[in-house]
């Protein structure tokens, strides 16, 4: 057992491991953060809120310094875009943690965040349900591509003083304050829900700077590294991180990441999207059990679906690579798309 | 080992809350660049001798 002192409370040290591993499967294979799945699921374990959020960031920003290094992405950074999404980012996790620190101060920080975080998932299954029936009717990519694009040219059209150069669309320039304004809304974000904020940054790169895509993602982690790494020193001054708990979901993180991309790579994604939306819904039901007192159905509703999607995952890679590997039955891979691919 | 990991970062913090939130910085560095550089070093070349032999082959 893990004694972890800011929240006063031992857990199964294999069971934080477990949860990294699944987390880092489910993550790897549809390629998400999972920071909407993890946060409730330690919140269910006993940890409050406060103390999840701060602990979740912790687990993102060793993970966004995995991936710098694991994928050498110095190389592809945008320094003047990387610092100022960094910087406010980080000032916006700041102002988040305040809002959250005065939310328990008032004693209502977990009732709040549990209540946005059953909207949030109640949001992400809707979206994920839709996104499913009209990916069989219409190209759902194309479709959001087009809107982004729209949207962008109309950001980009904002003359606001001072304007910054954008060295990679063609001579065109942004206004500053925008950049700042999504780069502090985006830290808020993750500074009162605990997510990386990678999922609002990278369109931004993308689509309002103009970035192509590998610069942009390096951009996104060396932002992440900066606005994190400020924003977790700021939560650990307040006691708010648990930092054993946060190494050992890293580690089991990181194989499980492993696994899922190698799933990914040969197991068809859209036969789980269904998967996905009931483990989401499954969550949801989850938070909303905590919220009523039920710990332990909680801790079960959310840890066991993410275990049998994980697991579902993990045999249907083994399933693959043995068919693919055996010359009796050796089937084309579902979503490999070379041999060679790099995950 | 994890006992006295925790006591080491309790100890800390007690001690001095600024010095803990650097601590906690540098311990998820540390920690995301090992294993970074152990998933170049071993994991990587694993996969690309894997994909070599199978060119061979």
């Amino acid at each position: 057992m893990l004694y972890l002192p800011f929240a006063d409370t031992s857990i199964n040290i294999y069971v934080i491991v477990l949860t990294g591993v699944c987390l880092g499967v489910v993550g790897g294979f549809f390629g998400i953060s999972g920071s909407v799945i993890l946060i409730p699921a330690l919140n269910a374990l006993g940890l409050p809120m406060a103390l999840a959020v701060g602990t979740n960031l912790t687990l993102l920003f060793g993970r966004s310094v995995l991936i710098c290094v694991k994928n050498n992405a110095v190389k592809q950074f945008q320094w003047k875009f990387g610092l100022i999404f960094g910087l406010t980012g980080a000032g916006g996790i700041h102002l988040g943690r305040t809002m959250l620190l005065y939310l328990e101060g008032k004693g209502m920080a977990d009732t709040v965040i549990r209540s946005v975080y059953i909207i949030l998932l109640f949001g992400i299954g809707t979206f994920i349900l839709l996104a499913y029936i009209r990916s069989k009717k219409v190209d759902t990519t194309a479709v959001c591509y087009a809107r982004f694009s729209t949207f962008a040219e109309k950001i980009q059209g904002v003359n606001l003083f001072p304007q910054v150069r954008l060295p990679l669309s063609g001579g065109k320039s942004i206004s500053l304050l925008i950049l700042v304004a999504v780069g502090a809304g985006i830290g808020v974000l993750s500074g009162v829900m605990g997510m990386s904020g990678s999922f609002l940054r990278l369109p931004v790169l993308v689509f309002i700077t103009g970035l192509p895509l590998l610069p942009a993602l390096c951009t996104d982690v060396f932002a992440s590294i900066i606005s994190l790494g400020l924003g977790v020193s700021s939560f650990a001054v307040t006691g708010h991180i648990e930092v054993m708990a946060a190494i050992l979901l890293l580690l089991g993180s990181t194989v499980g990441v492993h696994l899922g991309h190698k799933s990914a790579r040969y197991v068809n994604r859209n036969r789980f999207t269904l998967a996905l939306f009931t483990t989401v819904t499954f969550s949801m039901t989850g938070v909303f059990l905590k919220q009523l007192g039920y710990d332990a159905p909680a801790a079960v509703m959310i840890l066991g679906c993410l275990s049998v999607l994980s697991a579902a995952v993990i045999l249907k890679l083994i399933r693959a690579s043995y068919r693919q590997n055996n010359p009796l039955t050796g089937l084309p891979a579902a979503n490999q798309v070379s041999p060679g691919g790099t995950e | 080992m994890f006992e006295n990991l925790m006591e080491f970062f309790i100890s800390t913090y007690t001690n001095n809350r600024y010095l803990y939130g650097i601590q906690a910085v540098a311990v998820m560095s540390l920690a995301g660049i090992l294993l970074g550089l152990v998933h170049q070093l071993f994991l990587q070349s694993w996969k690309d001798g894997k994909k070599a032999s199978g060119d061979i082959n």
